[in-house]
């Protein structure tokens, strides 16, 4: 969470009625698995009994942060009170797709891939715009287990079967980065150019270059 | 989604008005954190942090209050 949500007068107000604590992830790793952090930032809400309520994933400006945190201590908009709305509406994609994210942010990778599954079943034709997201999660969520391969397959499936979507860019940049991470250095290169060649005006152009480059010249790096 | 593979770092920040948002965020800030100093003060006041989580679990617990756990990351 940026610095300025937990200096804003508004948040150290609201604060008093609370404890907070904060550690760094990376370097107490035996606390982010039990607590099973997936991303940073990450805000968890517990009882006052320890048992966790919900969490945030990602920065939340000072007004954005109350307002969640008093929707999740009156029940809404947590993983409970989306699992209730499910079971009233279990053909609802935009809910599944929620739910998805609820349980990706807990490392609850099964349940997140059931998810997102049934999203792109339930918005086939991706007129809801859920599908490719879902899709586009479901690559990620292999990216995350460090799946190399699995990854590289699911944002092939993005790129192929939604070539008109706003991820697309995303996915076909993920695909070089994937091979890099899986050691193969040749198809690495060979997509990243691609990359070039379909997104010569894309913002990511410098980093790929970069990335080009400390392949072919790694004796530059040192 | 943003592509960000290097880390686990998460931006959510929406990219339409994204930029207008972070100005108009950045102008208050800068209101909000020159008042104390234009005021006399030199320290920009922060939630109270418990140090370790373990003593915080057991504060909320014996203080009946909810626990928040913040956790980032450094890079």
């Amino acid at each position: 969470m940026d610095s300025a949500t937990f200096t804003a007068p508004t948040v150290v107000g609201f604060a008093k009625d609370f404890v907070f604590t904060k550690f760094d992830g990376k370097a107490d790793s035996i606390l982010k698995k039990q607590l099973k952090i997936s991303g940073y930032p990450t805000t968890v809400l517990f009882k006052p009994d320890g048992k966790e309520i919900d969490r945030l994933l990602g920065y939340f400006p000072p007004d954005s942060f109350i307002i969640e945190i008093n929707n999740y201590l009156a029940g809404i908009n947590t993983l409970d009170d989306y699992l209730k709305r499910l079971n009233k509406a279990p053909d609802d994609p935009s809910l599944h797709y929620t739910v998805g994210e609820k349980y990706s942010a807990r490392c609850d990778y099964e349940q997140a891939r059931t998810s997102y599954a049934r999203v792109i079943e339930l918005d086939q034709d991706n007129k809801k715009d859920l599908a490719d997201d879902a899709s586009y999660q479901l690559a990620y969520l292999a990216r995350k287990e460090k799946k190399w391969y699995n990854a590289i397959d699911g944002f092939r499936t993005v790129i192929d079967d939604y070539p008109d979507s706003e991820l697309r860019e995303d996915a076909e940049i993920y695909v070089p980065w994937l091979y890099a991470q899986a050691g193969d250095s040749t198809r690495a290169v060979k997509y990243y150019r691609k990359f070039l060649k379909k997104f010569p005006e894309s913002e990511e152009v410098e980093w790929v270059e970069e990335q080009i480059e400390k392949i072919e010249h790694p004796e530059a790096e040192e | 989604m943003v592509f960000c593979p290097m880390n686990e770092n998460v931006d959510n920040r929406e990219e339409t008005g994204g930029t207008m948002r972070r100005t108009i965020i950045a102008a208050i800030l800068v209101a909000l954190l020159a008042a104390p100093v234009l005021a006399g003060e030199n320290t920009v006041e922060e939630v109270e942090w418990i140090p370790s989580f373990d003593k915080a679990v057991e504060l909320a617990n014996k203080t009946d209050r909810h626990l928040v756990a913040n956790v980032f990351s450094p890079t």
